[in-house]
């Protein structure tokens, strides 16, 4: 007779009302099946409860939310509210417009979690809830260090989770060992360095919460050495924040108003101590706003890499796991590998905050339920490459097909299709890829991707003007054969997941365009023989593909490779500027009907953009995106 | 068969929660801001804006 085995335990992570709502579904301890609510909603950064992405992964499973063991939230509301009001409390009456603006949504929703979450579930679902599983709430940067620490590689590691603010920590070092984490030491609001980061971005121009990232990408253009970084940096380090041995730091409060306005800083002040005025967004860029780029990457790299060492100290642990929104700053996550601290460091791929859904459902199965936790692949985590989302069928891809009155050739064979993809990337054209589950997390990871050539010097240019529509100095980042990354890069590690940047290869490199050249056109000098991924101080952003993990990218990079010679490419999120990744195939059409992407892949379907019918936007019902 | 709905979660709920968090966190000194809150939150909510006037009348 069969042994009847033990139910699947499923619990339902959800993060919502700050931004990067998400939701994702554990079974057994296993993430299968996540989600942002911004593919679904196409607003970026939607901040709403993810009905959708809570339909989403339950649908992938077929359940309902009575077949659920727990719920799980990822932060602990009356603990924000606390640190809210002991914080108004304690600068007032500074913040008291701030103060009268966030308490009626805190009075009227957000102290009413319970009951909002079971309003969302139900609207998510059609309004059948029969049994209300268990509702959690574990803090914050616990739910950072469960999405670090439990589909890492590691049976022991220490984590580290640094981001703006949870509920009253923003920097954790905790140990992680089995099933077990435990919080060894942390920083509190209003000292943080995500929001130290974040004051640097709204100052040279950038959206908070969206912008960082551009912050880090312009970081380069900035004159290393030079006399102007230096003082920066010594204003930093010297006015705007005191920095301890072990790395922690404590904010000078008279330059920063975040605790008390929606604004993250004193623009007068600022401008006192640093001679330069505050960016406004969409103008031109200076050299100055680039050195200033450069010296706070530069501290927030240095004080990332005493934290780790501080990590090291404390529990001596061969392998580091990172979260938590500054985790998702590339540059500082090779720092601290290139610093040799640690044998091994895995950084979760939603590391921001859509990632705490999964380490609150994370740490509900393996703290709240007590199960034990086994380290099942080896050298490989358990995301499942993050392509944990929705797939769609050809049928949809024909639905959009009639819709619109597209035209695109259907192969019956994957390897013919491929082969056709990379010949078009070969001659310089640019293409849109879309194949099976959508990525979790914020990168693009060959599965909604826009594709390119990376040896055409023209190609950065071509894709941030024409294609992506954005900001013309954003760098490219390139997708690897995982066998055939140290050809390119001074690399002996994967990054599956394009959260560390490595040196392009020196034999690669061409001669840097002196500094005292426009930033532009030092921008459009080629750099080495992949000039379209090479930053300007010779990094990339690589993704390392594997053939186990992502067998279809995997190939069309291999036949690329047989064209070329060249086991690479550009990889950017198939998006334009102020436009979530796209979702659907309709989406996807969508976003290469209002390009100048030349091909567009949906399974086995290919488009051609010369045979497609003329584009309107009121055709297609299109507005315009929000910039970011 | 038809399911029964569950109720959306009541003030119990939230009762409950506000205890739990003040027995953990032991920070009775914010009791009275959050009670003063809730209370015009209350009003706000369930009153609409123009049961805000005779309260107002009172205070002035």
């Amino acid at each position: 007779m069969l042994e009847k085995s033990a139910p699947p335990i499923r619990i339902l992570g959800i993060s919502a009302y700050y931004h990067d709502s998400a939701a994702v579904l554990v079974v057994d301890g296993k993430a299968v099946a996540a989600a942002h609510e911004e593919r679904f909603t196409r607003k970026k950064h939607d901040a709403c409860f993810p009905k959708n992405a809570v339909a989403y992964v339950l649908a992938e499973y077929g359940l309902a939310i009575d077949d659920l063991n727990a719920i799980a939230f990822y932060d602990k509301p009356f603990l924000k509210f606390e640190r809210l009001l002991e914080t108004y409390h304690m600068l007032a009456p500074r913040g008291l417009k701030s103060f009268f603006m966030s308490m009626p949504v805190w009075v009227k929703e957000k102290l009413f979690m319970r009951r909002n979450i079971w309003k969302g579930l139900e609207k998510a679902t059609g309004g059948k809830i029969t049994k209300r599983p268990p509702l959690l709430f574990p803090e914050h940067h616990l739910s950072h260090a469960a999405s670090a620490f439990y589909p890492s590689p590691f049976s022991k590691a220490v984590i580290l989770t640094v981001d703006g603010v949870g509920e009253w920590a923003t920097t954790t070092i905790c140990a992680g060992d089995g099933k077990n984490i435990s919080i060894l030491k942390e920083m509190r609001f209003p000292h943080s360095l995500g929001l130290l980061y974040s004051a640097f971005t709204y100052y040279c121009g950038f959206k908070v919460n969206s912008g960082e990232y551009k912050l880090m990408g312009l970081a380069p253009y900035g004159r290393k050495g030079s006399k102007c970084v230096a003082s920066f940096k010594e204003k930093i380090l010297g006015e705007l924040i005191s920095l301890k041995e072990d790395g922690s730091i404590t904010l000078n409060m008279s330059y920063f108003t975040f605790a008390t306005s929606d604004r993250t800083c004193d623009d007068r002040k600022w401008q006192i101590l640093f001679g330069i005025p505050p960016r406004s967004a969409e103008s031109s860029l200076t050299q100055e706003h680039s050195d200033m780029a450069l010296a706070i990457q530069e501290v927030i790299e240095d004080i990332m890499v005493t934290l780790a060492k501080t990590a090291k100290k404390i529990t001596n642990a061969d392998n580091l796991c990172l979260a938590g929104g500054v985790a998702l700053n590339c540059v500082a996550n090779a720092r601290i590998r290139q610093a040799n601290i640690f044998k091994n460091v895995w950084v979760q791929p939603a590391a921001g905050d859509a990632g705490g859904a999964l380490g609150a459902a994370l740490a509900g199965y393996h703290i709240w339920l007590d199960k034990e936790r086994e380290v099942r692949n080896g050298d490989n985590d358990e995301m499942s490459g993050s392509y944990l989302g929705p797939e769609f069928s050809s049928i949809n891809t024909e639905r959009v097909i009639r819709k619109y009155g597209a035209s695109a050739k259907k192969y019956e064979n994957f390897e013919n299709l491929a082969n056709d993809a990379a010949g078009f990337i070969a001659d310089g054209q640019v293409v849109g890829w879309m194949q099976g589950r959508m990525e979790w997390g914020p990168r693009s990871l060959g599965n909604r991707s826009i594709l390119a050539d990376p040896r055409n010097p023209e190609m950065q240019k071509k894709l941030n003007l024409k294609i992506k529509q954005r900001e013309g100095f954003r760098p490219f980042a390139p997708s690897v054969l995982e066998e055939d990354a140290a050809k390119y890069f001074e690399t002996d590690k994967q990054s599956p997941y394009m959260l560390f940047t490595v040196p392009v290869a020196k034999g690669r490199r061409k001669a840097l365009p002196p500094e005292s050249l426009p930033l532009f056109e030092r921008l459009y000098t080629s750099r080495s023989d992949i000039p379209a991924v090479t930053h300007l101080d010779y990094s990339a952003r690589i993704q390392t593909v594997s053939k186990k993990t992502n067998e279809k990218y995997w190939k069309l990079i291999n036949f690329f490779k047989e064209k070329t010679g060249y086991g690479i490419l550009i990889n950017t999120s198939f998006n334009v500027r102020g436009e979530p990744i796209v979702c659907t195939p309709e989406d996807a059409y969508r976003c290469f009907m209002r390009t100048e992407m030349d091909y567009l892949v949906i399974g086995n379907f290919v488009f051609n953009k010369k045979n497609q019918p003329e584009f309107s936007n009121e055709m297609f019902n299109l507005k315009l995106n929000e910039l970011d | 068969m038809e399911t029964q709905r569950l109720p959306i979660s009541n003030g119990m709920d939230f009762l409950k929660d506000l205890w739990g968090f003040f027995r953990t966190r032991k920070k009775f000194w914010l009791l009275p801001a959050i009670i003063v809150l809730i209370v015009v939150g209350a009003i706000i909510v369930f009153g609409g804006s123009t049961a805000l006037a005779p309260f107002v009348y009172t205070v002035f």
